[in-house]
């Protein structure tokens, strides 16, 4: 078993790991996030039969774990700004790093600023790549609906990152990068 | 519905904010972190009562009929009935459109049914009933028929995900060969575990399992099936 438990880990970590993060769960505890989420995948391994997709059932299983932390840790009231991003593959020259990180890091300030059902769905389509029709399946809407909070999201995200000065209208955003 | 052009694929989006959606595809843990993840899974997950398949509660006759479905439909599914006529392939490899009732259940779905309220075995003195003509019926243990039920729900499921998620369904099969290593499907595990090795790639290890295959169960109706499969000839599942 333990080589089909690395197996399905290894296949599905990132979409876990990142989903969490989109979800508001703090960095330091994404990790043993992704640990509840697995262990209940593995709990309900039986009821997986393959008529939606894996991540559409991931999702739902993910949006139930933060859930579960954020009422866990809503005494505490941490700070919401997101912390830095996971570590990434690609290195590249320091200057265009930092370029590409600052435009990440407003992307994902961006993306928090949404409510939840809108930041997911631009998380689901833009970034995980999901078909619409998944997407509407994880979040619980019709297509419709999904594609509305998918136009709604890149509103809001152009918005503020114009606001920050990382877009201006009609300039390329590489013009007001160093 | 056509699918809108995403922002990452989008030539007219400032390049580097395409950069950016290209560089969040990427993130997720490092490389310690996935090993730390994968080792506290197994250590979570392989506890000996947590990956019990739950138990489906019901009454004798129940059972029977719905443990004769399951294996009809798994037999199906395996496709024993294309490979003895000629027809073109019917099932289709992908998975069907998302329709609410066909979502996966989330956590909160529990894990055993609740029990019935009163067991035809326990219930009061049943009204007598004219005999029915028919064959002989002959007493199944409701243990078994329960047992041969669940094989067969775990095995269609693992057919089911071969396509969504080869993995899953790897590990599905495991979960089957853990809790049932005699149990009554264990030929249809064992050709469903050639077709899962073969849809992730692992063709040395599907041709020799079907060689094992071949010599455990001569007279199989899967080693048709199975021969095209590694011939490349099979594409449907």
């Amino acid at each position: 078993m333990s080589d089909q438990v690395a197996a399905v880990v290894r296949e599905h970590a990132p979409f876990v790991w990142r989903a969490l993060c989109h979800l508001g769960v703090p960095e330091r505890q994404v990790a043993d996030a992704s640990q509840e989420v697995f262990v209940a995948v593995f709990r309900n391994l039986h009821r997986f039969e393959g008529r939606s997709s894996m991540k559409t059932w991931l999702f739902g299983i993910c949006r139930n774990i933060a859930a579960r932390h954020a009422r866990s840790r809503a005494r505490a009231r941490e700070a919401l700004a997101p912390g830095p991003l996971p570590e990434m593959a690609v290195a590249e020259s320091q200057s265009r790093e930092l370029a590409r990180r600052e435009v990440s890091s407003r992307l994902e300030h961006a993306l928090q600023k949404l409510p939840e059902g809108t930041r997911m769905v631009f998380v689901l389509y833009e970034i995980e790549s999901l078909p619409m029709a998944e997407v509407a399946a994880a979040v619980g809407c019709n297509e419709s609906t999904a594609y509305s909070r998918l136009y709604v999201a890149r509103d809001s995200v152009r918005k503020q990152l114009l606001r920050v000065g990382l877009l201006t209208p009609g300039q390329a955003l590489e013009e007001v990068l160093p | 519905m056509s699918e809108d052009l995403r922002w990452a694929d989008d030539p007219s989006q400032p390049p580097s904010l395409r950069e950016a959606i290209t560089h969040a595809r990427s993130a997720g843990p490092s490389a310690r972190e996935l090993e730390a993840l994968i080792a506290s899974v197994h250590a979570a997950a392989t506890e000996p009562s947590s990956l019990r398949p739950s138990r489906v509660p019901g009454p004798r006759a129940l059972f029977a009929l719905t443990a004769l479905m399951a294996v009809g439909v798994f037999l199906y599914t395996m496709g024993v009935e294309q490979d003895r006529s000629h027809d073109p392939p019917s099932v289709p490899a992908v998975a069907s459109p998302l329709r609410p009732e066909d979502r996966q259940p989330p956590l909160e779905i529990p894990a055993n049914p609740p029990p019935p309220a009163a067991s035809p075995e326990g219930a009061p003195a049943q009204r007598p009933t004219a005999p029915r003509p028919g064959p002989a019926r002959r007493p199944t243990p409701p243990r078994a028929e329960q047992s041969v039920l669940e094989e067969a729900k775990l095995l269609r499921a693992a057919k089911q995900a071969l396509a969504a998620a080869p993995s899953v369904a790897a590990a599905q099969l495991e979960l089957h060969r853990k809790h049932y290593p005699n149990g009554g499907l264990v030929e249809e595990r064992e050709a469903l575990a050639i077709e899962i090795a073969w849809h992730r790639g692992k063709h040395s290890e599907a041709r020799l399992l079907n060689q094992r295959f071949r010599a455990r169960y001569p007279e199989s109706a899967y080693l048709r099936r199975l021969d095209l499969l590694l011939r490349g000839g099979l594409t449907e599942r």
